[in-house]
């Protein structure tokens, strides 16, 4: 999803409707808008790159409103503009188009560069994929455009500079340098569009040139769009021609000598088919092909029935109708949402919990019964609290959120020390997930459900938790048992591992001061990690 | 009426009469202060009556304290001597600066005569009246003694309030009984027997008994909502190969959503264990998105950011039709930490799978979700995810809040569900229970799901109404 922010009134008057009715009709085209002072702010989803413009977005709105329907043709003709490909391996595609005629004044040209910046972030991979530069046609002095690359000591002046700069200095010395000069940087060279005297127009994807600034009062234009996806370049340019076209531009064509097209824009045309049995299959609706024709008109596509398929044409504006689910979706969109039958769920299966919660939740009725308040950790922590032997991020959210836990104890510790205050004693447990590596698991980690008891008291002995343990275990039917460990957790002699025959199920001590202190506990602390796997598999009788 | 402790110390005077109230300290071992605040009650409620005098007495100075250990002067003249005369020169050796007074001390009391410089002794030991007092110190002392003691600067005096106290009525209700005893039932005894009532009226203090974390019910209730309406849990592990998170779910490996930015990685690499899927998979991208798909990326490895991941395990594990299953599980994203947003989170994501599901089933089922949770009114938006379509967003109409986003659906593209080798049509919906459940529970920050305030799980008033 992508915010573009329009101009109210302006937007309103190219769709031709109220507000009110522009945000149902956005609410059926997937976007959401917002109102901010005289500005709406329009929620696009990435499959509608044509919506990133009042004027795409007019276009498809004439179509649900019934004021244009079937597809928008836009004719193109000759420019007398030439681009001539030279081979550059970092960034093969290049597509150029000219649009004349096209009434910016000072909202049309910001609009223009929003569009350009969204579709950079969106279809563009943020300029990796795609990269567009618009100029003012006028300002170009030749007929023939190179594309080709230049070095880092070349010098022009670059969008909002006031001297010449050479590659070099814009690449580390400027904003849009440091963003984008490495993108398409190789062996020290840079692609670049050219005059055919070798002044440069633009330097994708970094900056374009300060000699074909774009104005308010700009109206013809020339659009290079370059990338390292042919497809995605001739998308990209499409769009953005059909777009300023239905704006009132004229499309004209540019020649290309060398390069993966004879001309562009492509104005691509592809096709789509669905049988009719299909749709109604996966809708629940049965449509004929008039039906199904009429409704795709308002979504602005044409289509065809050829017996029992309906052929759908996807114009260059739409670059998201790739299979005949895509048309199933459409023709849907356009029925509304609203207007479909829910079908009411009839149930059929026995629906079943996983054993592992269903034995979770005896766990967690044997806790209380003992008198336990459960509380709820976060799985990420803190790897300090863990003396390092924690799983580390190797992108941490802050400097405290950086691994994830491999025991439960530590998250009780950090509760513990926030609540000391609060009246004891303080019984609390936790029954969650932990993560540990593991070779056996494709993914080289497996999840371990753990339970965690803790006991603090201004006076706290073994037994008193101890003996709610040792009966929750027994209430599992099965007999526990337990042999001294020592670890620098525990108090010499107070710790101690739990048994069940022949299987190690947890431990359970009195927590050492200094781990205490750590902390910042003023009270002794009695706790205890059990495997709640463990237990299962001693249920299931091992 | 009276408290426990005003009835103890009531029936200890009546058993022993008037008692001062340092006896009465050490026979029921009460510290001072909380004995003189039971008097003080039961005086003022007409029990006892107090009886204060001022007392005089006496304590050894450190010079008393000396003598008393090592002797009066006349005392070690005397018991030296042991009956035979000896030289004042060599008493004066022995005795030291203790000489004089222990001469002058012995002449005085009659215990010795002295002629020609010899000291001749009339008792062969003595044992001084004066050491036996110093002795029984701290007490009151006989006006004569003192005398002596102080004139010899052996004692200091100070002055020490006695309180005494005296049961002057025991009614019925001292004659009270607070236990039930087994004894009293087996004799039968308990029929003489009147028992004090309790101040039943008054809040006791507060008991912490065991409780149920609000979020982890309402986790809890999702899960039977699901499987009442037919579903079957499944489950999958927090770290994912991208693999199942993103590639067999239609996401290319250059979308921007894959990128380090979003998700949470731990290091390492995995492996893909289904040879056959892996394939599918390459060939579905690479058909579709037209890139070169590297396994290199796709067994990276991830925490998970969808639960979806879960039912594209399912998939894989190439179940047989019809499939129902749900999950409910902690999802991970790389996101700031603030009211509405956290690095771990919570989602259901649900899967059908079944020879000929429509989308029409779809929206019936997604109805009858929100139908369970309490939300009658939905309304579905189209929407859009890598992985469905068609695509559905349900939003549910919520009192206080307007329309609040639920859920997100759609039917699996197909390319996915064949990717799996499975034979039929697929519709998922995921749902984000965080949100949800600040949504229900009326909750402005998502951090207050996780609250770790004992005083709050404590108190809190329980959810057993959903």
């Amino acid at each position: 999803m992508v915010t573009v922010v329009f101009e109210k009134l302006r937007l309103l008057r190219k769709c031709g409707v109220s507000e009110n009715d522009l945000e149902a009709l956005l609410f059926d085209l997937k976007s959401e808008m917002k109102s901010e002072g005289g500005m709406l702010e329009v929620e696009v989803n990435a499959d509608r790159p044509d919506l990133l413009s009042s004027d795409g977005v007019a276009r498809a709105v004439r179509g649900l409103t019934g004021k244009a329907v079937g597809e928008a043709k836009y004719e193109a003709t000759d420019s007398g503009y030439t681009i001539i490909v030279e081979r550059v391996v970092q960034r093969p595609y290049v597509a150029a188009a000219i649009v004349e005629g096209v009434k910016l004044g000072e909202e049309g040209l910001r609009e223009l560069i929003q569009f350009q910046e969204k579709l950079h972030v969106t279809i563009g991979r943020r300029r990796r994929k795609v990269a567009i530069g618009i100029h003012d046609l006028t300002k170009i002095d030749t007929k023939i455009i190179k594309y080709s690359t230049i070095s880092l000591d070349y010098k022009f002046v670059p969008l909002g500079g006031e001297k010449p700069l050479t590659l070099s200095e814009i690449l580390y010395g400027t904003e849009q340098g440091l963003s984008y000069g490495q993108i398409s940087l190789a062996e020290g060279k840079l692609p670049a569009i050219l005059q055919e005297d070798d002044q440069v127009l633009s330097v994708p994807p970094v900056i374009n040139s300060e000699k074909t600034r774009l104005t308010s009062n700009t109206t013809d234009l020339f659009i290079d769009v370059t990338g390292t996806s042919a497809e995605a370049v001739g998308q990209t340019l499409d769009i953005i021609s059909t777009n300023l076209a239905e704006g009132g531009g004229k499309i004209k064509q540019v020649k290309v000598i060398k390069g993966n097209w004879n001309s562009t824009p492509i104005l691509h045309h592809g096709s789509v088919s669905a049988k009719l049995d299909y749709i109604s299959s996966v809708s629940g609706h049965p449509y004929t092909c008039e039906e199904a024709r009429n409704l795709l008109a308002k979504a602005r596509l044409d289509s065809i029935c050829d017996s029992d398929t309906l052929q759908v044409i996807t114009p260059p504006y739409r670059i998201d109708l790739l299979g005949r689910a895509d048309v199933v979706e459409e023709l849907l969109m356009m029925e509304g949402y609203s207007n479909l039958t829910p079908s009411p769920h009839i149930i059929t299966t026995t629906g079943s919990l996983s054993i592992h919660t269903s034995f979770i939740r005896a766990l967690r009725d044997l806790a209380i019964g003992a008198g336990f308040i459960e509380v709820f950790n976060f799985v990420l922590t803190d790897h300090r609290d863990f003396k390092g032997n924690a799983l580390k991020l190797t992108n941490p959210v802050t400097t405290e959120v950086n691994s994830v836990r491999t025991s439960l104890i530590p998250g009780i510790l950090r509760l513990l020390s926030k609540n000391q205050n609060v009246g004891f004693p303080i019984k609390i447990f936790e029954i969650g997930d932990i993560v540990l590596r593991d070779v056996e698991k494709d993914t080289g980690y497996t999840n371990r459900t753990m339970m965690v008891l803790a006991i603090m008291d201004s006076k706290v002995s073994f037994e008193q938790l101890q003996g709610p343990i040792h009966a929750i275990i027994k209430a599992l039917g099965t007999a526990p048992s337990y042999t001294r460990y020592d670890n620098s957790y525990f108090l010499e002699g107070r710790g101690a591992k739990i048994h069940v025959d022949d299987d190690e199920v947890g431990v359970i001590g009195e927590l050492h001061p200094r781990e205490l202190e750590y902390f910042g506990i003023s009270f002794p602390v009695l706790i205890a990690e059990l495997s709640v796997d463990e237990l299962l598999r001693l249920q299931k009788g091992g | 009426m009276l408290t426990e402790l005003e009835l103890q110390v009531l029936r200890y005077l009546k058993e022993r009469g008037p008692l001062e109230a340092s006896e009465i300290e050490r026979g029921l071992s009460l510290p001072r202060s909380t004995l003189m605040s039971v008097l003080q009650s039961l005086k003022a409620k007409g029990y006892v009556e107090l009886q204060e005098e001022t007392r005089r007495i006496y304590e050894p100075t450190d010079e008393g304290k000396r003598r008393a250990k090592e002797g009066l002067p006349e005392e070690k003249l005397i018991n030296w001597l042991a009956g035979t005369p000896r030289s004042i020169a060599e008493a004066k050796d022995f005795l030291g600066q203790d000489f004089e007074l222990g001469l002058g001390w012995s002449r005085r009391k009659g215990l010795v005569e002295v002629k020609g410089g010899i000291i001749y002794p009339k008792t062969s030991s003595f044992n001084s009246l004066e050491r036996e007092t110093l002795l029984s110190l701290p007490r009151a002392l006989e006006d004569n003694l003192a005398a002596v003691l102080k004139g010899r600067n052996l004692v200091k005096e100070r002055e020490e309030k006695i309180v005494t106290a005296r049961a002057i009525k025991f009614d019925e209700e001292s004659q009270e009984v607070t236990f039930l005893t087994p004894d009293m039932l087996t004799t039968g005894k308990w029929r003489e027997i009147k028992f004090r009532p309790y101040n039943v009226e008054a809040i006791p203090s507060p008991t912490y008994i065991g409780r149920k974390h609000f979020f982890v019910q309402f986790l809890e209730h999702i899960r039977d909502v699901m499987v009442s309406m037919g579903f079957t849990e499944v489950r999958s592990d927090y770290v994912e190969l991208e693999f199942y998170n993103f590639d067999m779910l239609f996401q290319p490996q250059d979308h921007p959503a894959r990128e380090i930015h979003d998700s949470l990685s731990l290091d390492g690499v995995g492996r893909v264990e289904d040879d056959e899927l892996l394939e599918r998979v390459r060939k579905m991208h690479e058909t579709y998105w037209k890139y070169s798909w590297s396994e290199k990326v796709a067994t990276r490895v991830m925490l998970r950011s969808q639960t979806t991941a879960t039912t594209a395990r399912t998939l894989a594990s190439r179940p047989q039709l019809p499939i129902r299953t749900f999950t409910v599980g902690k999802v991970f994203r790389y996101d700031t930490i603030d009211a509405t947003h956290l690095p771990e989170f919570h989602q259901l994501d649900g899967l059908v799978v079944e020879k000929d599901y429509n989308f029409n089933q779809l929206l019936g089922t997604l109805k009858e979700i929100f139908r369970r949770l309490g939300v009658e009114r939905l309304k579905f938006k189209p929407g859009y995810f890598p992985f469905t379509e068609p695509s559905v967003e349900a939003y549910g109409y919520l009192e206080g809040l307007g329309w609040v986003e639920m859920c997100g659906a759609g039917l699996l593209r197909e390319e996915i569900v064949n990717s799996a080798g499975i034979e039929g049509r697929a519709g998922a919906w995921g749902i984000g229970l965080d949100r949800l459940a600040m949504a229900f529970l009326g909750l402005k920050d998502i951090r207050d799901l996780y609250s770790d305030d004992l005083r709050l799980l404590r108190n809190r008033r329980v959810e057993w109404r959903w």
